[in-house]
């Protein structure tokens, strides 16, 4: 009896163990985020999100451009790596064992693996060394470079959870190998390659590196995608370490900014998926 | 209901307005009384004896200022009570009291009249600026008047197309141009966007060389190699300020103005002297309290033009400086060392830290209210960082200044200069291949540094501008750049 | 929704289709190979210049053009081990918490908001890490361990608040939402029956846990640790705001250090021809090392994700998605 008594005590020790780090991550983590929200709330209000940063000196000033840019360049990537990264990923998950296939995910797995300055500098190499300009173009380019191996890996995994029985019928009531993947396996997967998709716009939204060196910065509007564009995270950076307090305070703005559209899109995703599969 | 509940909310909306117009007004009244209004011509101040003041919603000036600072002749008859102002042929005749004025024998109604206030005459800004051929804008925020002068318009190729130049490099100018690139924009070249990114000098030298940059700011001018690597005086330095690195430290007891001498600051950063009472310290300081501490070491982490400054100082008075670690915007520090991100990591890092010692650019540290060390120059002198004593140390050097202007402003021999300071400079193709933008370029290192519209942003910023001498070559650089051998300076 | 449609003749279907995909896959191969080559071909010089002794000396001097990455390394394995340390324990206890302990009401909020802190970008660590981590480590915690452990070497002083320990706090902070999420994943995978056969044999929850539910996640939840630790090696921005760096082998752990990623951001900016040379070839170096711990990580959860003997349908249900492996990058 004593020996029970002392193992459901050594259990409830490691339990509580257990609370206290979850309690201890949870509390962490969530002051991280009152902290952001503390600093920058104050910065935020209406002609901070619609302006242009002003010069030093010159009170008031926004980061208008910075949030069009980098919502620009997020959907530009996008665009371009979403139909990229589910159209090998259909190719993966249609020929899982031919040699190419095995290559792309090895390289697909390696891409992940790049330090994001270095893809910055890749694209900066072949596109703005080449063309002589910096553009917001490039710093799309860039961010589509970054989301591909995300959407591939989570486009493939989910493509595979759609069950076989579901391909099986549809090839058997004559459908085409096309007309299956389109009609039937894609919207089945919808939801998890949504959730894919959300953190690759997360990822590639919250980039400094691969932006500096390809869309540079503006602090003008963007008029065309030729042009140099600024974004949010190179404008943290930027204000952070300036020695004026007024671009330090809008540093911790355009930070929560940031965190905040980053959130409210994951959490839309989710919701999304949850909502889906209650209809289902 | 329905009806109850609109009329709620009209009443609702008429008590909002009500509140926005009455918390409105006396602000209004205190921007009148309590702003004073300024006025620039061309971008640069203009201080009169009496301040201009708002009439019914139009500027009125002193007379003599408006008149004489574009350039035309003006006389007062007392019997009639008239001003006119003769520029060029054209005449403005304004009475006292009239709201009437003529210009060239043609009546103009005007919404203010001429006015006499404390025994000085008044006249409508606008109205006489306008009349004289000039533009006038009132920038309501600041509370500045505006005039750009017609020749300064006229001079200037209106570019009919938007164009926008792609620029950057040094970080260290940047507050300075952010505000220069918004002015010009705003007084001479409404279609001339000009887009400076603070990316670092090595990025803007790197953006020059490969073309990716339509001009580049850098802190450290480009080496033989890098002059190598284009054509024989292709690229062009083109200064713009100067800007003095200030020695700021963080000694419990010890107060602003502490004396260093060259040796011991090398030392201090070689690691050889690390503790404040260390007597060579207290040899240079005998009237203050120096504690018994550690001295703790701080520096710039990322490569920056502040840093190169810094060690091309140590380098020149120092050998085992300039043998042991050398000038660079990154080098390789002795001993231990903390580094910061950034001039205001920096100025944290010695203000949190007891017993340490840092380099940051003047207006980090006048901004930041930090210590500043006196070092010994040249003379003999002990300097404390200040624009004045940095412009003393570029006067000290201009007749050595060589003819591509590449060169260090550290350890002047003036007696009153401050011994770490240096340039700034653009980097700019003499040859050009764009026109419109070569255009832009040319006309706004013209106006900047030539026509010194710089000087009054730079001060606010505590940069120091140019001594003469070195302007009269920058006019001489500037003349020489071209598209296709046609030169664009006019 | 494929009845609806008119079955055509299957083989004249397809169309360009397969081509597409074809292509994109051959695509992501040809990126990948692009740059790799790019960056080879840009740390080419710099490994001409030293060859392997790039790899063992220990001097950065971009006056003279030597250098080396053993600082660098050093700094890059020490911090994010010290990460792994700090937030593997912790990461492990809330993943265990979530899946076996917490109420049914708690598990889905708070794993939902372990998950959204995977999504919080680097640069805004940094920012927290800087301006309020580092100021409150150098007088709490630093100043704490100097004081009372600062006659180990481990801990000499000066706590400067920045340094090796606060960017391993920092790196921490940021793994901690990958490695609880993957390890909750690994633990969640554990079939059911296999718990309850441990209570029918009169043990108590936490003998379930630690007999049961850790053996057969073992292998997983490694993986989840390496892949934290895959993030934390290739973390630029936030651990250049709080290491001090100094391209210096660290005497402890208060001192100020240098990481493969910090180094270059630092002196991409202003670096020219052999240094820029020199970065580059640090920056293959990182993505060597992350690669490798990237693989022996996904090989390990892949395997525990499959060795579970488990119904297959359910076992796809359960499977781990690649977003909980990825974090968030770097």
């Amino acid at each position: 009896m004593a020996t029970k008594k002392i193992r459901k005590a050594t259990g409830s020790l490691l339990e509580f163990a257990c609370l206290l780090s979850a309690l201890l991550v949870l509390l962490a983590l969530c002051l991280i985020l009152y902290y952001i929200f503390r600093r920058g709330i104050g910065a935020i209000n209406i002609p901070f999100l619609i302006s242009l940063p002003t010069p030093v000196g010159e009170p008031g000033g926004g980061i208008g451009n910075a949030l069009i840019g980098s919502a620009l360049m997020v959907a530009l990537g996008s665009l371009l790596a979403i139909p990229f990264g589910i159209a090998a990923a259909i190719y993966l998950d249609q020929n899982p064992r031919t040699r190419l296939a095995a290559a792309t995910r090895f390289a697909n797995r390696v891409l992940t693996g790049v330090p994001s300055l270095i893809i910055g500098l890749f694209v900066f190499t072949v596109l703005v060394l080449r063309t002589g300009n910096y553009s917001a173009l490039a710093g799309g380019i860039a961010l589509a470079v970054m989301m591909i191996p995300v959407i591939t890996l989570s486009a493939e995994e989910m493509l595979r959870l759609v069950p076989g029985s579901l391909r099986e019928a549809s090839l058997a009531l004559g459908a085409s190998k096309k007309q299956t993947v389109l009609m039937l396996i894609l919207p089945a997967a919808t939801g998890g390659l949504v959730v894919g998709i959300m953190l690759a716009v997360a990822l590639a939204a919250g980039q400094t590196a691969p932006v500096l060196l390809t869309a540079l910065t503006s602090r003008f509007w963007l008029e065309n995608l030729n042009q140099t564009s600024a974004s949010l995270p190179v404008l943290i950076y930027n204000y952070a370490s300036s020695p004026f307090p007024d671009w330090q305070e809008q540093a911790w703005g355009a930070a929560l900014v940031l965190v905040a559209t980053i959130l409210i899109l994951n959490v839309t995703a989710q919701l999304f998926v949850v909502f889906r599969n209650r209809r289902h | 209901m329905m009806k109850r509940k609109t009329s709620f909310s009209s009443f609702f909306t008429v008590l909002i307005c009500l509140a926005i117009l009455v918390s409105l007004l006396p602000a209004a009244a205190f921007t009148q009384t309590r702003r004073p209004i300024s006025i620039e011509f061309d971008g640069r101040g203009i201080t009169g004896d009496v301040s201009p003041i708002i009439i019914g919603g139009r500027t009125l000036v002193p007379m003599r200022v408006i008149f004489e600072t574009l350039g035309a002749d003006v006389n007062w008859n007392e019997s009639t009570r008239t001003v006119s102002g003769n520029k060029a042929g054209r005449v403005i005749n304004l009475v006292i009291g009239s709201r009437t004025a003529t210009v060239d024998g043609r009546s103009v109604a005007l919404e203010q009249p001429a006015q006499i206030n404390n025994g000085r005459t008044l006249v409508p800004l606008r109205f006489v600026g306008e009349a004289l051929g000039a533009q006038v804008e009132w920038d309501s925020a600041r509370a500045i008047v505006r005039i750009a002068s017609t020749e300064a318009s006229r001079r200037r190729t209106p570019v009919e197309q938007a164009l926008r130049l792609t620029t950057g490099g040094a970080t260290f100018p940047f507050p300075l141009y952010t505000r220069l690139v918004t002015e010009y924009r705003r007084i001479t070249n409404p279609a001339v966007t000009i887009d400076y990114a603070s990316v670092g000098s090595g990025a803007g030298i790197r953006g020059i060389l490969a073309r990716t940059f339509d001009f580049a700011g850098t802190d450290a001018h480009l080496t033989d190699e890098q002059m190598a690597q284009v054509a024989p005086n292709q690229i062009l330095h083109i200064p713009t300020v100067m800007g003095a690195v200030a020695v700021t430290y963080n000694v419990s007891g010890v107060g602003t103005g502490l004396r260093i001498t060259p040796d011991v600051l090398a030392d201090i950063y070689l690691g050889v002297i690390t503790r404040w009472n260390d007597a060579r310290i207290t040899a240079l300081n005998p009237r203050v309290q120096l504690p018994d501490q550690r001295i703790t070491v701080v520096r710039r982490s990322d490569s920056s033009g502040t840093t190169f400054i810094f060690t091309d100082y140590l380098s020149e008075v120092s050998e085992r400086w300039q043998r042991d670690v050398g000038r660079a915007t990154a080098v390789r520090w002795p001993g231990t060392t903390v580094g910061a991100h950034g001039n205001a990591g920096v100025a944290a890092k010695v203000s949190q830290l007891p017993g340490a010692i840092g380099y940051v650019e003047l207006s980090t540290a006048i901004q930041g209210r930090l210590n500043m060390a006196q070092i010994r120059n040249r003379a003999g002198n002990f300097v404390t960082p200040s624009v004045e004593a940095t412009s003393a140390a570029a006067a000290g050097l201009v007749r050595q200044m060589p003819r591509d202007m590449r060169m260090s402003l550290v350890n002047s021999p003036g007696p009153e200069a401050y011994p770490i300071v240096g340039l700034t400079w653009i980097l700019v193709y003499r040859d050009q291949t764009d026109l419109a933008k070569a255009r832009a370029t040319v006309d706004f290192l013209r106006w900047a540094v030539v026509e010194r519209n710089l000087e009054p942003f730079a001060a606010d910023l505590h940069y120091a501008p140019l001594p003469e001498g070195v302007i009269t070559r920058v006019r001489e650089q500037l003349q020489t750049i071209n598209h296709n051998g046609q030169a664009i300076w006019r | 929704m494929a009845a609806t449609e008119q079955p055509t003749r299957p083989q004249n279907g397809e169309g360009v289709f397969p081509y597409f995909t074809a292509a994109a896959a051959v695509l992501i191969l040809l990126l990948t190979g692009s740059i790799l080559l790019v960056v080879l071909w840009g740390a080419w010089p710099a490994w001409q210049a030293f060859g392997p002794a790039f790899l063992t000396t220990s001097i950065w001097d971009p006056v003279q053009n030597l250098y080396g990455a053993i600082p660098a390394v050093f700094g890059t394995l020490i911090t994010s081990l010290l990460a792994l340390a700090l937030a593997g324990p912790l990461g492990i206890g809330t993943a265990i918490f979530l899946s076996e302990l917490a109420p049914p009401w708690l598990k889905k909020p708070a794993s939902f908001t372990v998950e959204l802190l995977a999504a919080v970008p680097s640069v805004v660590f940094g920012l927290w890490g800087l301006f309020v981590l580092a100021p409150w480590f150098r007088v709490g915690p630093g100043q704490f361990l100097e004081d009372n452990l600062g006659f180990l070497p481990l801990f000499q002083g000066p706590s400067l608040g920045i340094g090796v320990l606060t960017a391993g706090l920092v790196l921490a902070m940021m793994i901690l939402p990958t490695i609880t999420a993957i390890s909750r994943e690994v633990i969640r995978a554990v079939p059911q029956e296999l718990r309850e056969a441990m209570f029918a044999l009169g043990s108590t929850r936490w003998e379930m846990i630690a007999k049961v539910v850790l053996p057969t996640s073992k292998v997983g939840i490694t993986g989840a640790l390496l892949l934290g630790l895959g993030r934390s090696l290739g973390e630029a921005i936030a651990v250049t705001m709080v290491i001090g760096n100094a391209n210096l082998i660290p005497a402890s752990l208060l001192a100020p250090a240098q990481t493969i990623a910090s180094l270059i951001v630092n002196e991409f900016p202003e670096a020219f021809d052999l240094q820029l040379s020199a970065l580059l070839l640090l920056g293959l170096l990182l993505f060597i090392i992350t690669l490798a711990v990237n693989m022996v990580a996904v090989w390990l959860v892949h395997r525990t994700a499959q060795g579970i003997p488990s119904s297959k349908e359910k076992r796809r249900g359960k499977k781990l998605t690649p977003r909980r492996c990825l974090g968030d990058g770097h």
